[in-house]
């Protein structure tokens, strides 16, 4: 994890011409949260299949395995977190720094502040979100054995479209402020920009647009609707099914 | 009050193969036309039309031959299957143990696996830190209890999981066969702590092969053939109807002995 932060971290900020201090942190971040939301989603497709033998031989509910799936990638995104603190230490000089940029000429940032602790409620948001995902998610692919596969590599799309390795702020430094046009929706379109930047912003004192809790928001009360009603036609089901 | 009711449920299990578990293909095969005959899954129908009152003190043994649908019709009866048509409700906790190792994990201590496994089986975490040194003594396993499950032979991790499984207090105990790949000498250990562990429970239901521990533990029983109820009624009558014979006339003395029954009633047979 730290390692291949600091590698790409080296890389790119190299080929988009940012300055280590800051381009490292925001793509460590951006990793650690990547690595939970991206865990939400393949193992999320895995809950009920790799939990078979339980399922089986006990009449617990089927919430509890989608709960331990989403509890164990919070124990993982927390060991990752000591890989945060760790860059925090080394350059928290660029990063507290009001009005830092993350690439030559980008979007001036506030620097860190109390701000950083919208992170909590942040966190709480995406394990809550994984928790639909799981439900949902699993269920679907309990009955369709190729989901998983499916949904593996769209994650693997996904990752790229992603403003992790990279920011908004170079599409907008490339193209011109106003010319970006399109090319920005590249971003706002993906739901997984959201969520990331909900977590990520605080974290290392980026700004950060309330339109991103917006759509988080409406994704959670949704994704939430759609596993409620998958529990209730499918939950006696997945026991057939695993 | 624990209370087990089922009315006329079935069970039907869908049998899926590579193309109907695949979500491309279902989709894709609308665009295609039909090529094969039959496009439904094929299902087999485990249980049929099953009903069942079963209420506080009924030990209930469960026989028939493999592929019956005992073991099905024990996780109907947990709650793992709801019926696909008809009807069941289940009153009280259930402690199903149909398999002696499930939920234990080889890279945890065994001492850890105690306290998951009565987990699993729904005690909670002060009831099992009181079971503990009880179990430890039960299982023999002195020092090594402190060693990772992955090191122990299939022995001991049966003698592990079957002292945490008899140290439970069940309010509706579910037992599947395999009970009894145990040494003799434990194995006597074993069945008084069975025997105690079922005057626990609220009800029993017990699919077994072995006659004398179903006498041991069972005071009726159920015949299951092909996924009906072939045959419900007092245990002797079942096992006999069962077995084409008296089953006490094979059970050697100790045993009988021990279930405090006089052996072969000449009278008896006539009446069946």
């Amino acid at each position: 994890m730290a390692i291949t932060a600091v590698g790409l971290g080296l890389l790119y900020s190299q080929l988009f011409q940012a300055q280590i201090g800051t381009f490292l942190p925001y793509l460590t971040v951006g990793f650690i949260v990547w690595n939970f939301i991206n865990g939400c989603l393949t193992e999320g497709t895995e809950t009920f299949i790799r939990n078979e033998g339980l399922i089986k031989h006990l009449p617990a509910p089927l919430t509890v395995y989608a709960l331990r799936t989403v509890w164990r990638l919070t124990l993982m995104f927390a060991h990752n977190l000591l890989v945060y603190f760790v860059v925090l230490a080394i350059f928290w000089g660029p990063l507290s720094k009001v009005g830092y940029t993350i690439t030559k000429d980008g979007v001036p940032q506030p620097g860190l502040s109390w701000a950083a602790l919208l992170a909590i409620p942040a966190f709480v948001l995406l394990a809550v979100n994984g928790g639909w995902v799981a439900i949902l998610f699993g269920i679907i692919s309990t009955r369709y054995r190729d989901i998983p596969q499916v949904i593996m590599s769209i994650t693997q799309l996904l990752f790229f479209m992603t403003p992790i390795v990279w920011s908004t702020d170079i599409l907008a430094a490339r193209f011109g402020e106003d010319s970006a046009g399109w090319r920005i929706w590249v971003a706002e379109l993906n739901p997984l920009y959201h969520y990331i930047q909900l977590l990520r912003a605080p974290l290392i004192g980026n700004e950060q647009s309330w339109h991103h809790w917006v759509v988080v928001l409406a994704f959670t009360v949704v994704g939430w609707g759609l596993a409620l009603v998958a529990m209730r036609n499918y939950r006696a089901r997945v026991s057939y099914w695993v | 009050m624990v209370s087990i009711d089922v009315w006329n449920a079935s069970v039907d299990f869908p049998i899926f193969d590579a193309k109907t578990r695949s979500l491309k293909k279902a989709v894709l095969g609308k665009v295609g036309g039909k090529i094969g005959t039959e496009q439904k899954v094929p299902i087999i129908e485990a249980l049929h039309d099953i009903s069942l009152n079963l209420k506080t003190g009924d030990r209930v043994g469960l026989v028939g031959h493999n592929g019956a649908g005992k073991s099905t019709l024990l996780r109907l009866l947990a709650g793992i299957y709801e019926p696909t048509r008809g009807s069941s409700r289940i009153v009280g906790k259930i402690a199903p143990v149909f398999d002696l190792g499930v939920g234990m994990d080889p890279e945890i201590s065994g001492l850890e696996n105690i306290m998951i496994r009565g987990l699993f089986l729904g005690m909670t975490r002060k009831q099992m830190e009181k079971r503990v040194e009880d179990i430890a003594e039960f299982t023999e396993l002195g020092d090594y209890l402190q060693m990772p499950l992955r090191t122990y032979s299939t022995g001991m991790r049966v003698r592990l999981a079957l002292g945490v499984v008899t140290s439970i207090d069940p309010e509706i105990l579910l037992l599947d066969e395999g009970i009894g790949a145990v040494d003799a000498a434990f194995l006597n250990k074993a069945r008084s702590r069975m025997v105690d562990l079922v005057k626990r429970s609220g009800m029993l239901v017990f699919a077994s092969h072995q006659d004398d521990l179903l006498f041991e533990l069972c005071n009726s029983a159920i015949w299951m053939d092909e996924g009906h109820v072939k045959m419900q009624g007092s245990l002797r009558e079942v096992i006999t109807a069962y077995k084409g014979r008296d089953p006490y006339a094979h059970l050697d003395k100790d045993t009988l002995e021990r279930l405090g029954e006089s052996p072969v009633l000449t009278t008896k047979s006539g009446e069946i």
